[in-house]
């Protein structure tokens, strides 16, 4: 299993105190992501400057030679050395191989900390492009009775497979128009919009979650266009966490050597998050903040 | 259960000194006590003793050291400069056996200048010369001292070991406190029956040895009466002084001092005086400085007492103040490590929290004193209730934090090192978390102190240090190496590692029972009465037959995951950079100056605290083979050494004398603080941290070990202290102490502090704002301290010792 991130959590994706495991690869391209290293499914290099040379000279060499090593270079030679030969805080790999028997012994330990309801949740990166290895983790952790929750952007067509394995289902339901959707996010509505419907009937505990933008989705065009969707699902099969624009991950993308391009007025208002919340709970939806 | 079916049948009535004052005026009086004590700057009365006691022991025939020692403790109790205080409700002090010398709460003191606890006359220099104290009379002192057979043999040790101590290989020390004495007898049934037993025996015995101890023993005891008579003729001075309730309150006190302590204690008052008369006594007789004597499970010590008249929390934690302030000695309460411990399960699993429990926490919360330092055990049906306790010492900034001990699993480690079944539960802790059963047991906890850095460091030199390029270690030849090829050093280190170890633990070993030899010539017969004495007329410091019912000697092991993390970072080293094996040794010898790149490599190889297999195996491996090497170490009397994971602050110290690791750790840096990762190493939250720690083996460790948890307070999300109390027992207890079984006895010790950097540099920034009383307890290991009375490299310790990435919560 590639992955880029592990630890504890405390009811951030998931009920109680959780084992997060953050899987590597993406199929969606979102900007204003949080964790901009998972992302690319083979990998990312992470310059953190702070690991530098104070030296000015010499940072500005070591940077400058290995910016041009990452354009000479074969990618996957130059992954391989950031994780053996050439390991170091200042350029590093973002995942690491992490064998499923020991995640799944390591979550067997840690089961007096999953205290309030905790267990362990998956996320990313999008944890289904490693669909064998999550399903086989799921499988045994459910045969340990350990919660399990997954925070997943609900694009895999095989999603519904997991649903059994699964306590706490989270699919992140982004931009409802699709046209705008693939234009900013490079997917489809189309698999996902059926995963969250499908959940809201068969799926005891879904959550859908979505990260509110200015000019993104928070018109209120959006919100109705949401409400539209929702009006086809089972309404009393789900819930609505509404997630106010943040940029906790904006210093990532530029150690990951990518720009990021989430304009200074992405942020919403608490007005608009009420509005959205308040249009769904007049309509019969579940919302809730954690 | 027996004592106290007794004691209850005496019940009823009410404590006379709650007729003379109100509790609160007994607040404030503890109160203004502990003022007086904080502004107490000379400490002069150890010299006074220390004098008296080489008069008496000049002047006396050649006889036995017991008997020796029990005169000379006459002699100082008799002639020692004794006073009561307007605001003591109990007479007695422990000021004169202490000097002004613990370093650690030395503002003057530096890591550099750190050259271990055995420099017996270093007390000299800390006493300022005055007009009756002249510097001729301060050198006679000395010189006097140096002349004696103790300090000579102590001498000799040091010399024998100088060439390992200078550098901080391992120390040696002469241990002095430390124990746990067991005065619950005495309290029950006054000091005339033991001075009985002690005649009776002496009569009846035919081997000079054991007759001549019952007789030391006697006389030693007969130094508690006359200690307390002084004291009592002096309280009726005072109540002859002055009238009204201060006149009742003098009388009381002349008649517990005059007449109870011949018939034991009859109520919480009586007993709490007689206990500290004790105290006083054990500690005069071994002058100076006997740190880390503790006064064991204080609850269960005391609460037959407070029952036998039904004392109300209220009083009781008054009373308790007063008891408290007792601990703490001069301005910078410079007698460390006093040790009162609470709460617990019995043998058969019934939890033994009582009211008294309730009620010394709550003095203890009121009073925030740094002495004396509170421990509680934890069992798994502990009642929430003291967790809720729990939860305001933790929470208050600035406030003490008692630190945690495990009953479910040490009753099993001690059960499995030789402690008999009935003695589990009167297991306390003595000093700072070593756990020693209480009247029984000379752990002798401090003997020798082991840092496997600088073993590490010696072994990968081919024995020079690279601080100061003197041989002080075995070569590699010497090591077993056929070969001086870096490579092959690497390949090879875990077994020189091992070898050397080993050699060094027996060189270690020798000095330190070299040393408790030393000390033997310092009969205590006062203290071996509490300690089971009286049962065989041996000394408990014998050096040839063996005065307590368990008996061993410790070391304190420093370095254990660094040295782990070191051998995990040479095997990524060979494995991905073999050419690079020579690079490595002239990188530590340069301290990595101009070998930055590779002290990248090494430092980002897995590191234990991260729950990472291969780090935390290590760290199982390592703790694992050097603790049986010191277990199987014997002492002077040939019994096991037990290894003490813990490190006082003394991985700062030793830390200094360590050069490079292969680990990426720097010259001169700390070592990891006793079982815990190397600061910074663990850097994904607490979950993580606690399942590597949770794959120590803590079965090995009969001498304790340490864990320190720094806290931040914004993870702690309840609303009141007492729901912040039940979030730690969730949180931090539950999984630390009785999570899911692992292969080894889980963890059985830790404390915290709960804070932030930000907020402790807020303290020292303006302490009139954040500690108007002038004091802001931190722990540090086994002792509270006074945060604004450390020196400054110690508060620096203390602030990025915290390592909050450890701890994330969430």
């Amino acid at each position: 299993m590639r992955v880029f991130q592990l630890g504890f959590n405390y009811s951030q994706d998931g009920p109680g105190n959780r084992l997060v495991i953050h899987m590597q690869g993406c199929n969606m391209f979102c900007p204003w992501c949080s964790n901009p290293e998972g992302i690319d499914p083979s990998g990312t290099i992470i310059i953190d400057e702070n690991f530098l040379p104070s030296d000015k000279f010499l940072r500005d060499e070591m940077l400058k030679s290995f910016k041009n090593e990452l354009k000479s270079q074969n990618k996957d030679n130059l992954h391989s050395s950031l994780r053996t030969n050439r390991r170091n805080q200042a350029f590093r790999f973002s995942y690491e191989e992490r064998p499923v028997d020991e995640l799944t012994q390591l979550a067997i330990r840690s089961k007096d900390l999953f205290y309030d309801g905790g267990g362990v949740t998956f996320t990313g990166g999008e944890a289904t492009l490693q669909f064998a290895e999550l399903k086989t983790m799921l499988t045994l952790l459910s045969e340990e009775n350990i919660n399990t929750a997954i925070e997943t952007n609900g694009t895999s067509n095989k999603l519904s497979e997991l649903f059994p394995l699964i306590n706490h289902l989270i699919i992140d339901y982004k931009i409802p128009f699709s046209n705008f959707h693939r234009e900013t996010v490079g997917t489809s509505l189309k698999i996902l919009e059926k995963n969250i419907r499908k959940a809201s009937y068969e799926h005891p505990d879904l959550t859908i979650r979505t990260p509110l933008i200015h000019n993104i989705n928070d018109s209120k065009a959006d919100a109705l266009k949401f409400l539209d969707f929702y009006n086809t699902c089972n309404k009393k099969g789900f819930k609505v966490e509404i997630l106010p624009y943040h940029e906790y991950g904006k210093i990532k993308w530029s150690q990951c050597g990518m720009a990021y391009t989430m304009p200074k007025d992405s942020y919403v208002t608490e007005k608009t998050v009420s509005f959205f919340e308040n249009l769904f709970n007049e309509n019969d939806i579940n919302v809730i903040r954690t | 259960m027996k004592m106290i079916s007794m004691l209850l049948e005496h019940k009823g009535g009410k404590m006379e000194i709650q007729s003379i004052y109100s509790n609160h005026q007994l607040n404030k009086m503890a109160k203004d006590l502990y003022q007086e004590t904080r502004n107490k700057k000379r400490l002069d009365g150890w010299f006074y003793a220390l004098e008296a006691k080489l008069d008496c022991l000049d002047s006396l025939p050649d006889d036995s050291n017991m008997i020796k020692s029990a005169f000379a403790l006459q002699a100082i109790v008799q002639k020692i400069p004794l006073s009561i205080s307007e605001n003591n409700i109990f007479a007695g002090s422990q000021d004169d056996a202490f000097s002004r010398t613990y370093a650690l709460i030395n503002p003057a003191f530096k890591v550099e200048s750190f050259t271990g606890y055995n420099d017996v006359v270093g007390i000299f220099s800390d006493i300022e010369p005055n007009d009756d104290i002249t510097e001729a009379r301060i050198t006679s002192l000395k010189e006097r001292y140096e002349k004696t057979q103790y300090v000579q043999e102590l001498n000799q040790v040091n010399t024998d070991s100088i060439k390992y101590t200078k550098e901080a290989v391992f120390f040696i020390e002469q241990v002095t406190g430390h124990v746990i004495p067991d005065f619950k007898p005495l309290l029950q049934f006054g000091i005339d029956r033991f001075i009985k037993e002690a005649s009776d025996k002496e009569i009846k015995e035919n081997n000079v040895k054991y007759k001549d101890g019952y007789k030391a023993m006697k006389i030693a005891l007969e130094a508690y009466i006359i200690l307390s008579n002084r004291y009592a003729d002096l309280a009726k001075e005072k109540a002859n002084q002055c009238t009204g309730n201060d006149k009742k309150r003098f009388l009381l006190m002349e008649n517990t001092l005059r007449h109870s302590i011949h018939t034991g204690a009859k109520n919480l008052y009586e007993a709490l005086q007689l206990f500290l008369i004790a105290w006083q006594c054990m500690c005069l007789e071994q002058i100076v400085n006997p740190y880390a004597f503790s006064v064991g499970n204080a609850d269960r010590i005391f609460e037959p007492y407070r029952a036998l008249e039904d004392t109300d929390r209220e009083t009781a934690s008054a009373l308790f103040k007063h008891f408290l302030v007792f601990y703490n000695v001069g301005d910078r309460s410079w007698a460390i490590s006093q040790n009162l411990i609470l709460s617990g399960k019995s043998i058969d699993g019934q939890d033994l929290t009582n009211p008294t429990t309730y009620a010394l926490l709550d003095a203890y919360y009121d009073m925030n004193l740094p002495q004396p330092i509170l421990s509680i055990k934890l069992h798994r049906n502990t009642p929430d209730e003291l967790y809720k306790e729990i939860g305001r010492f933790l929470f208050t900034p600035g406030a003490l934090t008692p630190s945690f001990f495990n009953d479910d699993e040490l009753f099993d480690v001690l059960s499995a090192h030789g402690i008999e079944q009935n003695d589990l539960e009167d297991y306390s802790v003595a000093g700072c978390q070593e756990p020693l059963i209480m009247g029984k047991d000379n752990g002798n906890t401090t003997n020798t102190w082991l840092n496997l850095a600088k073993i590490l460091e010696l072994t990968l030199n081919n024995g020079y240090s690279t601080l100061t390029g003197e041989k002080i270690g075995l070569s590699y030849r010497e090591l077993g190496y056929d070969s001086t090829n870096p490579e092959e050093i690497l390949y090879g280190i875990r077994e020189a590692f091992y070898k050397n170890t080993k050699i060094i633990i027996d060189l270690m070993v020798e000095q330190g029972n070299n040393a408790s030899k030393a000390i033997s010539n310092l009969a205590v017969p006062f203290l071996s009465t509490a300690m089971g004495g009286l049962e065989n007329g041996i000394d408990m410091r014998d050096y040839e037959e063996q005065g307590t019912k368990y008996n061993a000697s410790g070391c304190l092991i420093h370095g254990s995951t660094v040295v782990s993390d070191s051998f995990v970072a040479i095997d990524d080293l060979l494995k991905y950079r073999p050419e690079d094996a020579s690079n490595l040794l002239e990188a530590l010898r340069n301290n990595f100056e101009g070998y930055e790149e590779l002290h990248q490599f090494l430092s980002t190889a897995p590191k234990f605290g991260n729950s990472l297999p291969e780090a935390d195996n290590e760290a199982e491996a390592v703790v694992t083979k050097v603790a049986n090497f010191v277990n199987e170490s014997k002492n002077y009397l040939g019994n096991s050494f037990r290894s003490d994971f813990s490190t006082p602050s003394t991985h700062l110290l030793y830390g200094y004398w360590v050069g490079a690791l292969p680990n990426g750790r720097k010259s001169r840096e700390m070592l990891n603080y006793g079982l815990d990762p190397l600061y910074g190493e663990a850097t994904n939250g607490i979950g993580l941290r606690v399942l590597s720690a949770r794959k120590l083996p803590y079965e090995l460790m009969p001498g304790g070990a340490a864990t320190h948890f720094g806290l931040d307070p914004k993870y702690f999300k309840g609303d009141n202290y007492y729901q912040k109390g039940i979030e730690v027992k969730n949180k931090i207890v539950k999984p630390y102490f009785f999570g899911h079984k692992e292969d080894h006895a889980a963890p059985f010790y830790f404390y915290v502090n709960v804070t932030t950097p930000e907020i402790l540099r807020a303290v020292l920034k303006d302490p009139q704002k954040y500690a108007p009383s002038g004091v802001y307890i931190m722990r540090i290991h086994g002792t509270f301290v006074n945060f604004l009375d450390l020196s400054p490299s110690i508060q620096d310790d203390i602030i990025r010792r915290l390592d909050l990435k450890s701890t994330v919560t969430c």
